[in-house]
């Protein structure tokens, strides 16, 4: 039934293709410098992550003045010693703007991760141990999947105000049934495994078997599928402030800069073009570390992929 | 469970297959036909989203509307009422007998002859809507056809601002539609879009959100007097006039630049410069009556149910810094505006404004303090989707912050706005304490399409404001017999809401629009005029 | 085998429903009034309250939806609070843009993007091949609307190549059909060229370490007849199940290219109804967009049930 999407990759932008139904192998790093050699992109989007992780956590101490702190006789001002990315159309320091931005961003990236993650596990766990409960959480999974996760997201948004804690709350319930199938169909695979049969036959109970076999096994592919959907969630946080349904505007986040300076294209491309390659930066590195953790934890793929 | 399916399955093919015939048979006819036809391809404001002039007032239905219906009366450039379907009325002695005769030969565009049936029905909807149609309603004796062409408006009291009722430009205007049209509730939509004014409305091109077409009608009868404004000669020089709808000021700029569009109604000023440095395009203002810019708080609830409070915000703000977030950096197309009258007309008052020139921090803070405020939160609601109203929030935000009030963004888009601010709880259950919006400059000439400046407590527009002197001077305005008085009235009007606080003015504005050279005849004015503008 | 099929065809039955319901739900419990948007800046109070009883907007939540779900059994999807038009209609006057966009872009992602992830299995960890999924990672990595400002900007603007913004009806020909289609699909194929290009690098790579591909190339069969004839033979499977699944891309694509790009279709159509809590319209182009989602994976499951055997649900 419905194997399509439940096999495929999950549309919308998190990209992890296959699984590994294999429990995925370590290998032993060699020195700093033996895994920059081995692992370059992984190496290159965890550094570009830690620099835009150090921009969100020392923003304040960055050469940053209040991001809302408005100056209106000092608008669209170019780049210059003062303000180094320039002002915006109220006279807000773009340069500060972007730097505190880079917090909101990583927030909903990471926590809508987090979120979904967590809920997805709980959800793919118990419809992959219960079978009674497995026909009517993937009814509605498939449901909820045959909404394109934007649509979802924004029709979520139109019900409530724009915050921080509904955009994460919105992006998350799209990415959820995601989540929830890739981990049902992991269980669904390792039940099939003899250690587990012979747990069973062994009468362990249940929530046993799960800590002790299944739940580590899920672990590696959640963990890939999460950093997708880190750099899925900021994607879709900057589209949904382009459509007018993000964080509130006061909020200086990337996709909010951008939707603000998108009307001056032509006369200030610098207010598109400096959130626009600091979000494309940190969804590159946030993709090119979730390639990285895959090919780490899943060497059958690595091969591939 | 399967025929439920296919059902749906089948009526989704049913209904790609007939987007491609309805598109293909609808769009195709014109095409040809456009050959040797003048077609003018104009950038509205905003999305024409309904077309009742009756029932909905947003500005763009107004301007839209102002193509396909006639009025009785026009105002000119000069704001003064002319006759445009009427051909010559009477009025008693005493004031309370108003008769009018319509011009003769005048058609709908379903080729039906206009009598005096249509106009009667027209009214009677009108002005169970309008502010100035619910006065005279509130006087009304009857409203009757005497024949044809002859009806008759008997009042118990004299109105003597009869005329600009009929003829104002203000939404909604008085537009005459056929009787059977004009027989819907007020509050229901009409469903055919029949006038007998310059153009007709091409409903089947219809998209809303994307396109409106007017298409040239030929058996309208024009004044012989030259137009000005909704009077005169409504003469028609381009045959088909297509309003393409444009979400994103980029993409609409680029368009004109490439000639994709004749005429843009309201380019966005910081992109102004662009077009005034491109040899194909003209850029000039669009009304020199402009905007009022307008926040307006909830007098029903604290904070802002204590005047000194109200008061501490007017002394505080500073209109430069609404201005300068609206129309960018030219100074020339702003004015600060102490007093609620349109700047430049003959109401403008500043009496009792000097409050609004302050912009002293301190003394507000005092103020506040004096009135003992305590943090209580500011529910501002902002609608984001509208250039104008969150460039205000945003310079709100900063100056609520700045006097240390705690203030409760609540970003959202115009539609919600329209809802929330409707709303009489309190701000905690969906009530608010603050939005923003604007007026048109031709709005605020004076009482008469002024309704925000009313404030006569549970019936005043949003925020309740309840100013019995403000009250006062607007019904002697009504009532004046001539135009000293009718300033003198004002002038306290003014002085009045000021100190009452009706609502805040962040400041006076105008905007540009732009158009190709190769377009003759723009004009200035409160909406686009497209009588007399040639294509070349 | 025709149980099969008919299987799978009826499941699609309670997904819809759970759709529906879903919909629905979602803007019956939304905030936000169209009797207040309607009635315009200059309504008074009662007029809004008059308006909002005029649309039935007081009735409870059970009389609404069944009258709903009987109204769509019926082919009715509601009539428009704003326009006042049936939304069939509304839907109907934007299908052919929307369709054009996605159909152009489905085809010029495909034509791209397989061969390029052909060639980099090919080539796998050459420049060509790290090149190649370079840019698939970067299409994954820029909002769709920076990739459509830059692309209008450069090929409309400073080039002049094509019109910067605006669709043209097929019915005025196919030469300015195609000129208003192009820079809209480029844009929106962007994305779907990264996903479907790493799929097949993925896909080719699995199956050219197959021993049969070993026996072809012992055979001298020659490279390109390897490649393209019986490797990607059978590599289709996730390929084409990709492109189905991508849809939901295309469609999420579409709500913000066709707003870059002035085209009057069914994404700019939700976007504005959301903005105006245009409810029967939100509904029920959300419920057709699922739909086409449901049944463009129908279909592809359905062609593979056909082509090969192996497959069973």
């Amino acid at each position: 039934m419905a194997a399509a999407i439940s096999l495929a990759p999950p549309p919308g932008l998190a990209i992890a293709e296959e699984l590994p139904d294999v429990l995925p192998a370590r290998e032993p790093l060699k020195g700093f410098a033996g895994f920059i050699r081995r692992r370059p992109s992984l190496a290159f989007g965890a550094g570009l992550l830690v620099v835009m992780l150090f921009f969100a956590v020392f923003a304040p101490w960055l050469g940053t003045v209040d991001p809302g702190a408005l100056a209106t006789s000092k608008r669209l001002r170019p780049p210059s010693a003062e303000a180094w990315f320039g002002t915006d159309m109220l006279g807000r320091d773009l340069y500060s703007r972007v730097v505190y931005g880079a917090r909101v961003s990583l927030a909903v990236g990471f926590l809508v991760a987090l979120f979904s993650s967590a809920l997805g596990l709980a959800v793919g766990l118990v419809a992959g141990m219960v079978r009674w409960i497995d026909g009517v959480f993937m009814r509605l999974i498939d449901g909820m999947m045959s909404i394109p996760p934007i649509l979802l997201a924004v029709a979520l948004m139109a019900l409530t105000r724009g915050s921080l804690q509904n955009v994460v709350i919105a992006i998350t319930l799209a990415e959820i049934p995601r989540v929830a199938r890739l981990v049902r169909s992991v269980v669904l695979s390792l039940r099939e495994q003899p250690y587990v049969d012979a747990a069973v036959a062994a009468g362990t109970s249940t929530p046993m078997i799960v800590i002790r076999h299944i739940l580590p096994n899920t672990l590696a592919p959640m963990t890939v599928q999460a950093t997708y959907i880190c750099a899925s969630a900021m994607i879709v946080e900057a589209i949904l402030s382009f459509i007018g349904a993000g964080v509130p505007p006061i909020t200086p986040s990337w996709g909010n800069i951008m939707a603000e300076g998108r009307a001056l294209w032509q006369v200030k491309p610098t207010l598109v073009f400096f959130p626009a390659a600091f979000l494309s930066l940190t969804v590159l590195a946030v993709n090119l570390v979730g390639d990285g953790l895959r090919d780490a934890l899943d060497p059958r793929m690595a091969k591939s992929l | 469970m399967k025929g439920t399916f296919m059902d749906r399955r089948s009526f989704i093919q049913a209904s790609v297959a007939a987007g491609f015939i309805g598109a293909t048979g609808g769009l195709s006819a014109p095409a040809i036909a456009q050959a040797g036809r003048k077609t003018l391809k104009f950038v509205p404001q905003a999305n024409l989203a309904n077309f009742d002039p009756i029932w909905g007032t947003q500005y763009v239905v107004r301007n839209a509307a102002a193509l396909v219906w006639d009025t009785l009366y026009g105002v000119d450039e000069k704001l003064q009422p002319q006759r445009q379907m009427v051909e010559s009325e009477t009025v008693s002695d005493d004031g309370l007998v108003w008769t009018f005769k319509l011009r003769s030969g005048l058609k709908f565009h379903d080729g039906e002859a206009v009598l005096a049936k249509d106009a009667v029905a027209s009214l009677a909807r009108w002005s169970a809507r309008d502010p100035m149609g619910l006065m005279i309603k509130a006087l009304q004796n009857e409203l009757v056809a005497v024949d044809d062409l002859t009806f008759r408006w008997s009042l118990k009291q004299p109105y003597p601002k009869m005329l600009l009722a009929l003829g104002k430009n203000n939404a909604p205007c008085s537009f005459v539609m056929p009787e059977r049209l004009a027989q819907t509730d007020p509050f229901t939509q009409i469903k055919e879009y029949i006038g007998s004014g310059p153009m007709k409305f091409a409903q089947k091109e219809w998209v809303p959100g994307a396109i409106a077409v007017f298409e040239k009608f030929e058996d309208y009868k024009s004044r012989d007097e030259p137009s000005s404004w909704l009077a005169g000669g409504k003469r028609m020089m381009l045959d088909r006039i297509e309003w393409i709808i444009m979400p994103d000021p980029a993409t609409a700029l680029s368009a004109l630049q490439n000639g994709e569009i004749d005429w843009w109604e309201n380019p966005l000023s910081d992109l102004v410069p662009v077009l005034q440095g491109a040899s194909d395009v003209t850029v000039d203002i669009a009304d020199k009556l402009g905007n009022v810019g307008a926040f307006r708080m909830n007098h029903l609830y604290p904070p802002f149910d204590k005047v000194e409070i109200r008061r501490a915000v007017l002394t505080a703000m500073n209109q430069e810094d609404y201005m300068r977030a609206i129309v960018g950096s030219d100074d020339a197309l702003w004015k600060p505006m102490p007093g609620f009258f349109t700047p430049g007309t003959q109401f403008y008052s500043e009496q009792g404004g000097d409050i609004m020139k302050m912009k002293n921090l301190d003394a507000a803070k005092k103020l506040l303090e004096q009135a003992g405020y305590a943090g209580e939160p500011v529910t501002c609601v902002v609608a984001q989707d509208q250039s104008i109203t969150k460039a205000q929030g945003d310079v709100t935000a900063d100056l609520l912050r700045r006097m240390g009030m705690t203030v409760d963004f609540v970003a959202t888009d115009w539609g919600t706005v329209g809802s929330r601010r409707a709303s009489k709880k309190p701000p905690k259950d969906g009530g608010w304490n603050m939005f923003h919006t604007w007026h048109a400059g031709a709005d605020c000439l004076s009482p008469a399409g002024y309704n925000a400046l009313r404030a006569n407590g549970e019936k005043a527009w949003f925020g309740w404001p309840n100013s019995p002197k403000t009250e006062e001077g607007i019904a002697e305005w009504f009532s004046a017999a001539d135009v000293e008085a009718e300033k003198a009235a004002l002038a306290r009007t003014n002085e009045a809401a000021v100190n009452d606080v009706v609502y805040g003015v962040t400041g006076f504005f105008l905007s540009y629009q732009a158009w190709r050279n190769d377009v003759q005849g723009v004009r200035e004015g409160p909406l686009p005029f497209f009588w007399d503008v040639t294509k070349a | 085998m025709t149980s099969v099929i008919l299987r799978r065809v009826l499941s699609t039955i309670p997904v819809m429903a759970i759709v529906a319901l879903f919909v629905f739900s979602l803007l019956y419990i939304a905030p936000g009034d169209p009797a207040a948007v309607i009635a315009g800046d200059q309504a008074s109070p009662e007029d809004v309250e008059k308006i909002r009883q005029g649309l039935g907007l007081d009735r409870p939540y059970l009389v609404r939806f069944v009258e709903w779900v009987f109204q769509i059994l019926h082919g009715d999807l509601g009539t428009s609070i704003f326009t006042n038009m049936p939304v069939t209609t509304l839907i109907a006057q934007r299908v052919e843009p929307t369709l054009s966009l996605m159909l152009m872009t489905l085809v010029m992602a495909v034509a791209v993007a397989v061969p390029m992830g052909v060639i980099a299995a090919w080539k796998a960890d050459t420049w060509i091949d790290r090149a190649a999924m370079g840019f698939a990672v970067f299409g994954f990595s820029t909002p769709v609307f920076v990739v459509g400002y830059l692309i209008a900007y450069v090929f409309a603007l400073k080039l002049g190549w094509f019109p910067v913004q605006g669709y043209q009806p097929i019915a005025r020909g196919v030469g300015p059909w195609l000129s208003s289609l192009i820079l809209p699909s480029v844009t929106l194929a962007f994305v779907y060229i990264a996903l479907i290009a790493r799929i097949t690098r993925a896909a080719m790579l699995d199956v050219l370490s197959q021993d049969y591909i070993r026996t072809a190339k012992a055979k001298g069969v020659g490279q390109r007849a390897i490649l393209f004839v019986h490797a990607l033979k059978n590599a289709a499977v996730p390929i084409v199940t990709v492109i189905g699944i991508g849809v939901a891309l295309l469609i999420g694509g579409a709500v913000v290219t066709e707003s870059v790009f002035a085209i009057p279709g069914l994404g700019r159509l939700i976007v504005d109804a959301i903005l105006r809590r245009d409810y029967p319209v939100i509904q029920g182009v959300v419920l057709l967009f699922s739909l086409v989602y449901v049944l463009v994976n129908l279909g592809v499951d359905l062609v593979y049930t056909l082509v090969d055997p192996r497959i069973r649900y």
